[in-house]
């Protein structure tokens, strides 16, 4: 227990200064102080200094504020504001102002190159905390859809989707791409590959352009994701939806991320083994599609019954799947709800760990008896539980 | 394609429009009569009818450029609806006047917007297929026009097909965003600069790291 503790006081428990924090060399781009900045932003995300770990949605929310800020201080001091009433305004030719306007523009464009690189550099270094990040159901959720995708329960489903056997084909090669998410670690960069596939995706339908709406792209769409047979798809979206800046997202990425979330939320909510494998989705989830707890059951049967009627005779299981699912959301709901009080009750306040080279937390070590579990503990098990469940994963990967 | 010129000092607004209703009740021929046949400088996106732009003047110095999002109006994917209307500045709920059971479906999409949709979202209810009322209607326009004015919602009778209402559907449901917000940010009157030195979140005691 010595070596653990000498271990996680050596790497956790001294706050990491914003100095020993090493920039990677395109940093040197941005001005000083903006580098500080971004420094000092992942600085207070690896030193323990908050009671709790962030839900997702509070990551989310602390990034987005983290570019915000960043914006508005390079905005302020790059760009001269002609409004300010201390600012001389010198009596200008048209000539000048267009000068004056495109020099403006040149500025505009600058910042944003250098806000692209600092929500890189930030995501980079971080990216083994924040990929599949432990507070989230992500690691569930993408090993369902993986054994659902290289079952042959998928069938049913595919069957359900209109679509011309030549172009399942090109779309079951365009899959591949999704392979190329693995080595990307940038919010950008994973973005950018989600585009190509979307891209790919309406080339290979050949659909007229009048003809491409919602409907048809899901179709689409639900039917390249399920003839991936790689991993961590999910993970990669919400990486991309959760730190992605939303100022640099034009309406169209946005739509086309959207499209893939609707997709990977339908092929999870079809799923049959979903009462079994992954009993929780908690509000704070982006893929969670629950609109709101004034709707006791949302209308999830509605999204399999047309599958279901198909199917009826393939599967047993699948006749179940609509009150499954009905179970499987009241269940969650109340694990939900529980797992919020112990989170808002929480007095652990300096034991969680989360990177995933951490030892296992000694609270729960130490502990001979079940009896001594707190209710305000069970998350912080379960997401420690996970955590090294991956690293046990990880290390089997490796060795074989 | 020729584009209209721009005029200058004007302050365009981006706003999300999300189109809502039944299968074949003519969402995308609706969005597509609106960007094709009101301007021609309209931007063709590269997923077709499923999103599309179009800026709508709505004074000498202000335009609103709308984003329209079409869903998906198969049964199965209804549940997909809240990921498509977050963030949605206005909706227009499509039904088709031959067919009544689409206003019936129109009206649970209107219920479920106003239930779960972003606050102060602008909601139109649009009856279309205007074009086949003399043969085939089978929605009273009195019926739907009164459960609209029951609902606050605005309302119109279209035709995708000869372009009746269309644009003024449109046109409508954009001079009623409120704009105010998102003008005095576009002309610069929000304060400007930000204090970098100002810490992250340091609670007083100690803790975990953030991730």
């Amino acid at each position: 227990m010595s070596f653990l503790n000498s271990w996680r006081a050596s790497k956790y428990t001294v706050k990491q200064k914003p100095d020993d924090i090493e920039l990677p060399e395109r940093a040197s781009v941005l001005p000083a102080t903006v580098q500080f900045f971004v420094k000092e932003f992942i600085s207070s995300l690896v030193s323990p200094v908050h009671p709790q770990l962030l839900s997702p949605e509070d990551l989310t929310n602390t990034f987005h504020n983290f570019y915000r800020k960043a914006d508005e201080f390079m905005l302020s001091t790059l760009i001269p504001n002609p409004e300010s009433p201390n600012h001389d305004v010198p009596l200008l030719s048209p000539e000048e102002m267009e000068t004056q306007k495109m020099a403006k523009q040149h500025l505009v464009k600058q910042k944003d190159e250098w806000m692209n690189i600092i929500e890189g550099i930030a995501c980079e270094y971080l990216y083994d905390r924040l990929f599949c990040l432990s507070t989230s159901t992500d690691e569930n959720k993408d090993d369902l859809l993986k054994k659902f995708a290289c079952s042959d329960e998928k069938n049913g489903l595919l069957n359900c989707l209109p679509i011309e056997e030549e172009v399942k084909k090109r779309l079951e090669n365009i899959a591949e791409t999704f392979f190329t998410l693995n080595r990307l670690k940038t919010p950008l960069l994973k973005m950018n590959i989600f585009m190509n596939v979307n891209e790919k995706i309406i080339e290979a339908s050949n659909l007229p352009k009048e003809e491409l709406n919602a409907d048809n792209l899901l179709n689409l769409t639900i039917f390249c994701i399920l003839s991936f047979h790689g991993s961590q798809l999910l993970s990669h979206l919400n990486f991309v939806l959760r730190f992605r800046n939303p100022d640099y997202l034009s309406g169209e990425q946005k739509y086309c991320l959207t499209t893939f979330e609707a997709a990977l939320s339908f092929v999870l909510r079809a799923c049959p083994n979903l009462l079994t494998h992954c009993p929780m989705q908690p509000a704070d989830d982006p893929l969670s599609v629950e609109p709101s707890t004034k709707e006791e059951l949302p209308s999830s049967e509605n999204a399999t019954s047309d599958i279901e009627a198909n199917n009826e005779q393939k599967s047993s299981l699948s006749n179940l799947r609509g009150l499954g699912i009905a179970l499987e959301k009241s269940y969650s709901s109340f694990v939900n709800r529980v797992a919020g009080h112990a989170l808002r009750n929480s007095n652990l306040s300096t034991d969680n760990v989360v990177s995933i080279d951490d030892p296992p937390l000694e609270r729960f070590l130490t502990m001979s008896d079940a009896s001594e579990l707190k209710i305000s503990e069970i998350n912080t098990l379960l997401a420690d539980y996970k955590r090294l469940a991956r690293l046990l994963f990880d290390k089997q990967a490796e060795n074989s | 394609m020729a584009s209209n010129p721009v005029p200058k000092n004007v302050v365009t607004v981006n706003q999300k429009l999300v189109l809502l209703g039944d299968s074949a009740v003519g969402k995308s021929s609706l969005v597509l009569r609106f960007v094709k046949d009101q301007f021609d400088d309209y931007r063709e996106s590269t997923i077709g009818a499923a999103f599309l732009t179009q800026t709508v003047p709505i004074d000498d110095s202000t335009s609103v450029k709308l984003e329209i999002w079409d869903t998906a109006g198969q049964e199965r994917y209804k549940s997909l609806a809240p990921m498509y209307y977050r963030n949605a500045n206005c909706a227009i709920v499509v039904y088709d006047i031959t067919q009544a059971s689409s206003l019936e479906k129109a009206k649970s999409w209107i219920k479920e917007l106003q239930r779960q949709a972003p606050e102060g979202i602008i909601i139109a209810l649009a009856g279309n297929k205007l074009d086949l009322a003399h043969e085939r209607r089978a929605v009273e326009k009195s019926d739907a026009e009164a459960y609209a004015a029951e609902a606050n919602l605005l309302f119109f009778e279209t035709s995708a097909k000869t372009a009746e209402n269309v644009n003024e559907l449109f046109t409508t449901i954009s001079k009623k965003l409120p704009l105010e917000d998102k003008l005095n940010q576009a002309r610069g009157n929000a304060p400007r600069g930000v204090n970098l030195s100002e810490s992250w979140p340091n609670p007083p005691s100690g803790g975990t790291c953030a991730c």
